[in-house]
């Protein structure tokens, strides 16, 4: 079942590839090939982190601003004369301590993830603008940056862009923690159904915590790759982006009613999404097209999944009545 | 359990005290705040946030959320300024935009009604997507200089009193929302809803038809609030009314619309409106910038939360009123969710 979703997902990335070639031959050359990489490394690096949030049943709407407030962090230092390496350490610590604020609202005080996430990004938001005039101005450019943070991103390890290797490997570690580490297998018990995982003796709150946690410095370590890809940074830096990533794990399959989908999955769903974006690009769609596609993924990928999910549920239902007489719980 | 002292504690009547609080405080900060000119000069800026805030609150007590508003609103106001543009008598257009902003509703409602697809994704999405769908309609352009008649709509006053004609307009729809909501057979099926879907899906109550209503008044109030900000700046933007889905969703829940849905009045929607109206003023008087005032809003969104769960869990023989749930869920045992529908009365 998990395959065939992930492989439906593969087919239809090749399908809009081949459209996108056949509508223009530029599309399929390696400029083009990394054009689509380079702008999904940043959606990656977080779209993990989502998938395992949006797989327990909850939701993050602040890491557009964490990323902003992780790339201002690394910035400012930066242009003070810190060490790459400690302002890439320093984007991670501020984007962790925004999660751990997302994760003690949302698991301590249990105020809906919604509603915590939407007033956090705000909150994240609005405590940049007012300290960014006081720190390093409301943006940091590329010649207040060192130049030997600007060579930084042209420099590839095994022909890859730093931003790639990091993305890919964040990527797997996360695919890795979800497919087989005990607290990736609480957060699909607790999305399917949290009662129960509390009752089997999951520590739901805990594990809720360090996905908002694992997010938080997520979003700071591609603040960091933000700032490296774009040598720039402002105070609405990141404003949108938890929209694209949301949109990109749906499509990757990842239910938004929690309980299933794959950190793969999600990851293929940035690809796609940003290569629809390139062919849009090719295409000359006006960039605005862009957006209103991003919202109709998110419904489409949504609706996708609930038809499946329906299939699957009268599928147990009918071998459940052929092993048991009593019908068992309501329903709606 | 005097019904004098319940009111008084309710959550409309800590409403109701903290905005006679925030009157004084603003009244110390500034003497210009308790002027009848700054506070119908005020009243004026929120009735956007107020039409959205009522539509999404109508969508909430039946247990779902419309986070679409501000985006049917940017819509909506920009087909009204391209219709007008194109030469379409000015009252023409906006009836027309409205018949658009309630049809998108309408969509959003059959989405979440019929297809059953989470009303949190649906309207995630038509935020986005429509937000991008006002920018390919108008791009970075405005659309301005709308005729004399129907600026008056919200920069004129009724009759000879200093009353705003919004003012008015907003005064009208809440009421027949508080009506509609609270004494008409409709309102009971809201509320038996967000009380409980099953239930209310086996006593009869048309469940579909009701919650895809609510989603198209959402959409008309959202229009509503799009036709009306075009008045108020004499111009249309595809960025109109970004980012008010905060402060929509704020009042909602300092209203004490609880999240669950079934529980909550119009009246504290309408109270936590000029709360969050009075604060906004307060803090625009005393020279805070628009993005500490936005800070203030998010800690304002999450504290409607806590709050009212605090006093619940301090006052443990009071009824749950609006909280979320206890911090553990009762024991559910299998078979509780059958339902005696005779008892329902």
């Amino acid at each position: 079942m998990r395959l065939r979703r992930e492989s439906g997902l593969i087919l239809f990335w090749l399908a809009i590839i081949a459209l996108f070639a056949l509508a223009s031959p530029q599309f399929l050359s390696l400029d083009s090939l990394r054009a689509i990489t380079n702008a999904s490394y940043i959606e990656l690096t977080v779209a993990g982190g989502m998938a395992a949030i949006i797989i327990s049943g909850r939701i993050d709407l602040s890491v557009g601003s964490v990323v902003g407030v992780a790339a201002y962090a690394a910035g400012a230092a930066l242009s003070g004369g810190v060490d790459p390496i400690v302002a890439a350490a320093l984007a991670v610590v501020a984007g962790l301590a925004c999660g751990a604020i997302n994760g003690v609202l949302v698991a301590v005080l249990k105020v809906p993830a919604i509603i915590a996430t939407l007033g956090s990004a705000t909150f994240f938001r609005g405590a940049l603008f007012i300290a960014a005039p006081q720190l390093a101005g409301t943006m940091i450019s590329a010649s207040q940056l060192p130049a030997d943070f600007r060579a930084l991103s042209a420099q590839a390890i095994f022909g890859l862009p730093i931003a790639g290797v990091t993305a890919l490997a964040v990527t797997a570690l996360v695919a890795g923690f979800m497919a087989w580490n005990p607290w990736g297998r609480d957060m699909y018990s607790i999305g399917s159904n949290p009662d129960q995982a509390r009752e089997v003796g999951i520590r739901v709150d805990r594990s809720v915590f360090a996905s908002f946690v694992l997010l938080g410095a997520l979003a700071g370590l591609a603040g960091f790759l933000y700032l490296m890809r774009f040598a720039s940074v402002d105070v609405r830096t990141g404003t949108g982006l938890e929209f694209t990533v949301i949109a990109a794990v749906v499509v990757g399959g990842v239910a938004v009613a929690g309980g299933s989908g794959t950190v793969v999955g999600a990851a293929l769903g940035v690809l796609v999404l940003n290569t629809l974006s390139r062919g849009f690009v090719l295409m000359s769609i006006p960039e605005f097209w862009k957006v209103v596609g991003t919202g109709v993924a998110i419904i489409a990928a949504a609706a996708f999944d609930t038809a499946i999910l329906r299939r699957h549920d009268q599928l147990l239902r009918s071998r459940r009545r052929r092993f048991t007489p009593r019908s068992g719980g309501g329903g709606e | 359990m005097s019904r004098i002292g319940r009111a008084a504690t309710s959550w409309e009547g800590i409403l109701a005290a903290l905005v006679l609080v925030a009157l004084v405080v603003g009244a110390l900060l500034s003497p210009f705040f308790l002027t009848t000119g700054n506070l119908l000069g005020q009243a004026k800026s929120l009735i956007a946030e107020g039409l959205l805030a009522l539509g999404l609150a109508t969508v909430m007590l039946t247990g779902e959320i419309d986070l679409s508003g501000e985006s049917i609103l940017a819509v909506t106001a920009v087909i009204f300024g391209l219709l007008w543009e194109a030469g379409v008598p000015v009252w023409l257009a906006a009836v027309l935009a409205l018949a658009v902003a309630t049809g998108i509703g309408l969509v959003n409602g059959l989405l979440v009604a019929v297809t059953r697809l989470p009303s949190l994704v649906v309207t995630l999405g038509s935020l986005v997507a429509l937000r991008g769908f006002a920018y390919v309609l108008l791009e970075d352009r405005p659309v301005t200089g709308f005729p004399e008649e129907f600026l008056v709509l919200t920069n004129g006053t009724v009759g000879t009193t200093p009353v705003p004609v919004p003012l008015l307009i907003f005064t009208v729809v809440v009421a027949l929302v508080a009506i509609l909501v609270h004494l008409t057979v409709p309102g009971r099926w809201v509320l038996a809803i967000g009380s409980n879907r099953a239930t209310a899906a086996l006593s009869g109550v048309p469940v579909v038809g009701t919650t895809i209503g609510t989603f198209a008044l959402s959409g008309l109030l959202a229009g509503v609030a799009g036709v009306l900000l075009a008045s108020r700046f004499n111009s249309v933007r595809a960025d109109m009314a970004s980012g008010e889905l905060l402060a929509a969703l704020t009042i909602v829940l300092l209203g004490g619309i609880s999240i669950a849905g079934g529980q909550g009045r119009i009246v504290g929607v309408a109270l936590a409106l000029i709360l969050v109206g009075l604060v906004d003023n307060g803090m625009s008087l005393a020279g805070i910038s628009d993005e500490a005032q936005q800070l203030v809003l998010g800690s304002l969104l999450i504290a409607a939360v806590l709050v009212p769960r605090a006093i619940a869990r301090l006052r443990p023989s009071g009824p749950a009123h609006r909280t979320g749930g206890p911090r553990v869920p009762p024991p559910r045992p299998h078979g509780t969710d059958h339902v005696d529908v005779t008892s329902t009365a």
